[in-house]
């Protein structure tokens, strides 16, 4: 199990994940006016943002709008970022604004995908048979459907911290800079979409729920 | 479940994302090892936690990167046309901000030294009457008396005239 538990934390960001100097060092650039580092700072976190505008709104084609909103107005407003390392927290939180003016304050709506109709075993998901680790796990659509339903089923809030910390795996410091609440609040709020989630997967699937040879 | 348990309960969220101190650590991983409900909900919670883990993450289209340079460089030109259409030289705002501390600093010396003038030519006029007052006593000397410039000699004398002596 401890290995498992390693694994768990061990694939948790608590920072960027990029040398701190490096970090600094592209973003006075990007200040500067230089395209090219901003187009480093692209790489190192455009997939992170549309994943989490992604998971948040639902929809592909406005996740990638909202991405590139959000790094136009990123690189816009460069000189307000007083501290560099906190780039990332900073640009997660401009994502967030921009979805939050996109819907005017409150989080989309997503529509549920009905998990059951489009079993073919009378409600119950077949879990992928085969699987040898936690990196080896490859989920099958159905289950990811399950686990996004899942997810769009949460409350506003706990939607929010959910996906910074269990999809994104950042620190709960980051979170807390992010959606602006207290470091326990979001501990809290953590834990208790968690224990959401994870009640609604283990509805969907039933006896399958915690199977061994899942992670 | 004890009320021991509901506590720990509340942190193996964070403990399963590295979050506790090691002293909170050391003691819920204690406690796992002893309490059987415990130690359950933990890996019902770790199992849905890498389930979640392992969702496939979407990558973005490949020309986006080209679009969103595309809109800052145009932002970038759009801004820069405004400024060269406001300000065409950069010695143009300074120029006119210096002409205009000059305006502003000659104005204000200009009013009391005004001021001043005004004053001194009212004394020379004072003084020049004082001395023309003078010379009527006849002795041509400059004396200074207890003098009212601005009394009317021609003025009728008071009384009533509808008075009958």
């Amino acid at each position: 199990m401890k290995e498992k538990e390693h694994n768990a934390a061990s694939n948790r960001t608590p920072s960027s994940g990029i040398d701190p100097d490096r970090l600094d060092a592209l973003v006075n650039s990007a200040k500067s006016g230089d395209i090219t580092a901003f187009s480093e700072l692209y790489g190192l976190y455009g997939k992170k943002i549309l994943n989490y505008i992604f998971r948040l709104t639902g929809s592909r084609e406005e996740a990638e709008d909202l991405m590139q909103d959000t790094f136009v107005l990123a690189f816009k407003n460069l000189d307000s970022l007083k501290e560099n390392v906190k780039f990332q927290s900073w640009l997660f939180r401009i994502a967030q604004n921009s979805v939050f003016q996109k819907y005017r304050g409150k989080m989309p709506q997503i529509e549920s995908i009905d998990v059951h109709d489009s079993g073919e075993s009378g409600g119950v998901i077949e879990l992928p048979a085969s699987s040898k680790g936690p990196e080896d796990t490859v989920l099958s659509a159905e289950l990811e459907k399950i686990v996004q339903k899942a997810i769009n089923e949460l409350p506003e809030k706990y939607r929010q911290v959910f996906v910074l910390s269990a999809l994104q795996r950042l620190s709960y410091q980051e979170i807390s800079e992010i959606v602006g609440r207290s470091l326990a609040s979001v501990k809290s709020d953590i834990h208790r979409a968690r224990v959401e989630v994870r009640d609604k997967i283990k509805e969907y699937l039933g006896d399958d729920y915690g199977m061994s040879n899942l992670y | 479940m004890t009320m021991e348990c509901r506590i720990y309960t509340e942190s193996l969220t964070a403990l399963m994302d590295g979050e506790l101190p090691p002293d909170d650590t050391k003691t819920i991983r204690a406690h796992l090892l002893v309490c059987r409900s415990c130690d359950a909900e933990y890996r019902s919670l770790l199992f849905s936690y890498n389930l979640v883990g392992n969702i496939q993450l979407i990558d973005s289209q490949p020309a986006a990167w080209t679009v969103i340079e595309n809109r800052i460089r145009t932002a970038r030109e759009k801004r820069g046309f405004l400024r060269r259409l406001l300000f065409p030289n950069i010695w143009v705002p300074v120029g006119a901000l210096g002409t205009l501390v000059l305006v502003a600093a000659s104005v204000f010396w200009f009013i009391p030294s005004q001021n001043k003038s005004d004053t001194q030519a009212m004394q020379q006029i004072l003084r020049s009457y004082i001395q023309e007052r003078n010379r009527e006593f006849g002795d041509g000397a400059v004396r200074v008396v207890n003098y009212n410039p601005f009394r009317d000699n021609n003025r009728r004398p008071k009384g009533n005239p509808f008075k009958t002596e």
